[in-house]
């Protein structure tokens, strides 16, 4: 009984590693994923700039 | 079905404070471990961390989503046109890279749940059956309890805002989108037939004097439904066929033992019924939809014949634990249900509930348990619900579950589905030469919707097609894009060829045949298709930052193999990647092969790319060159070196305009950027033409 619950207290602990390891991980894709839209944004920003200039020009 | 289609479609609510997450897991933990610990505890421990997992994962998709989203409203804020926020896009892949983090996430998420679960388990391996039968037990009561104590939840948008707001809908809100009753309505009246055929009588009340009798009565309501041109010929005759193997397995399970033997025809004769119903609707519902079939050739053609396959090659190398009759029923019973979710109101446009709709698929089958118990017992009934709503993940143990296993991996192997598709495509030498046309005028930057509608039309002209497949393959080129026409072309990588039980380990025989080789050459698919399934069992090469080439080992006979260890280091799967066989070439390889070679020889003879390419090639990268007179210059010797035979005179004009434009735009670095951009993109007239271009 003395080993079972010290076994359950390492899968406890197991689980809270394995949970700690997914939070971290998963920041590293939000992150990522988060770059990707930003890149997609100084797109948008660099064209309509080019727009303005156009329109700059065209007067 | 479904992994491909799940972009974005994952549920969220929940925190964005991850440190808020980290320091729950902490005290969580903290206030288990100091106590003395039961597995009950363990068990609830572990289920809290996978819903928070859960969540977290559905919260961190739904926000890539919502950004997206955001930036193109941003976008049209800053007053661009939603054709040039698209072409950014586009151009920039922020679709599909989303997409991939996506499916990452998604896997992450599963993966890390499955950890978990396997840390919390830990049971004598014995006791298997006896935790599933407990489950079953439990998930009964439950069932019961659901069904008398709680309030029916009715939807809280209608369907368009529900697919808006999706992922902040709740699993329970979700699921009052899925009405039982109304997919059978639907179902019905979209199946109405004027002229009802007139069921035979049967001659006593038993199955086992009736299945000719049944199998007489599913013939006449197939033909019924061709008459009525609800499904063509060709797919009638597989799920008229299909239904056969179907009863005449129940006579052979009975044989074995494994059903009862006091089964009624009445019964078998309605269940056969549902399944012809449900396969007619589904094929029909599938071409209404461009997110890939879900009808006939994924459910009878695929996932059935494939999962036969994988059952036969079980059974040889494990006689002493061979999977029986009923549980071929049970395999044929969850295919035939598993996508019925996709013909739910909600998912019937959009992609964001499509994700879900193996809960649905579970929902709905779980509403006919009263007709299906006539077949099958309680267990069996929990388990083909169960696996309705696990069928696309990527677990596999042949060991411990073999018959999830099978059902999963023949739905993932969809990807390889010996297809008709390409053969239809390969067997006119015109549409291939219209695919090698879509490649080249992706590769100048044009437009492909003129050469969409060509392949298109020619579809349309083909004879001796029936209008199921017709209709398939016109949403088949539909679906080719200019970014990536691959994506859709990926199934030409490779064919299934055989499965082979080793020990606990499942061989699949992937195999290259001389048809994939050409055309993975022209598109330079580059084992796409084959990076693609290791992706869905969580190998991510991408990320790994190495290639297919790089990550597959080769046997002593020079076999390219990757092996997938599941749990413990060892592997329950291994794909084999074959080359041709010479042995069986294709003899309409030849014909398309020259066809692939006059339509490059006449582009050759045309096109004036590398012309093009070259006189823009200094005014690109030296910013020295850009003078007026160099300019000119260019433009003198560009056409100078083309003939008339490629220049037209309308075409010269065309040319010094966009000089001009050159010219005009010397004092500003970015407008001329663009133009050069334009010149890039020129198509003299011939060229034009050649790739439909307007």
């Amino acid at each position: 009984m003395i080993f079972m619950t010290k076994n359950n207290n390492q899968k406890i602990a197991e689980i809270k590693a394995i949970h700690n390891e997914y939070v971290k991980e998963i920041n590293k894709l939000r992150e990522e994923q988060n770059k990707i839209v930003a890149e997609f944004i100084k797109k948008l920003e660099e064209k309509k700039m080019d727009k303005i200039r156009s329109l700059i020009k065209g007067i | 079905m479904g992994q491909l289609e799940n972009k974005f479609a994952q549920a969220a609510t929940g925190t964005k404070n991850e440190e808020k997450e980290e320091l729950a897991v902490e005290k969580k933990s903290a206030e288990n471990v100091e106590a003395n610990i039961s597995h009950e505890q363990v068990e609830a421990f572990a289920k809290e961390s996978e819903d928070d997992i859960t969540k977290v994962g559905e919260n961190a998709a739904s926000e890539g989503k919502h950004e997206f989203e955001n930036a193109v409203q941003a976008g049209t804020k800053l007053e661009l046109k939603k054709e040039e926020i698209d072409q950014i896009a586009s151009e920039m892949n922020v679709g599909e890279n989303l997409q991939t983090k996506q499916e990452e996430i998604d896997a992450l998420t599963r993966e890390t749940k499955e950890k978990i679960s396997k840390v919390a388990e830990m049971q004598p391996e014995s006791a298997q059956e006896v935790r599933v039968s407990e489950n079953i037990e439990v998930g009964a009561e439950s069932t019961q309890e659901k069904t008398q104590e709680s309030p029916e939840v009715h939807p809280k948008y209608s369907e368009e805002e529900a697919r808006k707001n999706w992922k902040t809908l709740s699993m329970e809100e979700k699921m009052a989108y899925c009405s039982p009753e109304i997919v059978a309505q639907e179902m019905s009246a979209d199946l109405n037939l004027k002229n009802n055929p007139e069921a035979k009588q049967f001659k006593g009340e038993s199955f086992s004097e009736n299945s000719e009798i049944i199998n007489d009565n599913v013939r006449n309501l197939v033909e019924a439904y061709i008459g009525e041109a609800k499904i063509s010929p060709e797919y009638g005759e597989k799920i008229r066929k299909s239904t056969e193997d179907y009863v005449n397995l129940i006579s052979q399970a009975q044989k074995e033992g494994s059903l009862a033997e006091n089964l009624k025809a009445s019964d078998i004769q309605k269940i056969s019924e549902d399944i012809v119903n449900k396969m007619v609707y589904q094929n029909r519902e599938s071409f209404k939809r461009g997110l890939g079939d879900h009808g006939v050739r994924h459910i009878i053609d695929g996932n059935i014949a494939e999962a036969m396959k994988m059952v036969d090659e079980f059974n040889k190398a494990n006689p002493e634990k061979q999977l029986n009759s009923l549980d071929r029923l049970k395999i044929m019973t969850i295919h035939f249900n598993h996508d019925m979710g996709y013909t739910v109101g909600v998912n019937r446009k959009g992609f964001e509930s499509t994700g879900d709709h193996k809960y649905f698929s579970q929902k709905l089958f779980e509403s006919q348990e009263e007709m299906y118990g006539k077949l099958f017992g309680k267990k069996d009934l929990e388990q083909i619900g169960e696996t309705i709503k696990t069928h696309d993940e990527a677990q596999t143990d042949f060991e411990k579950q073999p018959f999830e296993s099978i059902v999963r991996l023949s739905d993932n192997m969809g990807l390889f589905h010996d297809s008709k598709l390409p053969e239809i495509f390969y067997s006119v030498p015109e549409n291939m030469a219209v695919l090698q046309k879509i490649d080249l005028a992706r590769k100048a930057g044009q437009s492909i919707d003129g050469l969409k509608n060509e392949l298109k039309n020619n579809v349309m002209k083909q004879e001796g097609l029936d209008e199921d497949t017709r209709k398939a393959l016109l949403n088949a080129a539909e679906e080719i894009n200019k970014m990536a026409p691959d994506f859709n072309l990926g199934m030409l990588a490779g064919k299934l060829d055989g499965y082979e039980m080793q020990g606990s380990k499942m061989v699949v025989n992937i195999r290259e045949s001389d048809m994939h080789k050409q055309i993975q050459e022209l598109f330079e698919l580059n084992q796409k298709q084959f990076v693609k399934a290791l992706d869905s069992y969580g190998i991510k090469l991408d990320k790994m930052g190495t290639s297919f080439d790089q990550y597959v080992k080769t046997d002593e006979n020079g076999t390219k193999y990757v092996e997938l260890p599941v749990s413990e280091g060892k592997p329950a799967l291994r794909f084999n990647f074959l080359p041709e066989n010479l042995n069986e070439q294709d003899n309409r390889n030849a014909e398309v092969k020259k066809k692939f070679a006059e339509t490059a020889t006449e582009w050759a003879g045309m096109n004036i790319r590398a012309e093009v390419n070259s006189a823009m090639k200094e005014l690109k990268e030296l910013k020295e060159t850009r003078t007026s007179e160099n300019i000119d210059n260019i433009s003198f010797e560009l056409q100078a070196q083309l003939d008339d035979s490629k220049l037209s005179t309308k075409d010269r004009e065309q040319i010094s305009g966009l000089m001009d434009g050159l010219k005009n735009s010397l004092n500003n670095e970015e407008e001329f950027i663009k133009k050069i951009d334009q010149f890039g993109k020129f198509l003299t007239e011939r060229e034009k033409e050649f790739l439909a271009v307007n």
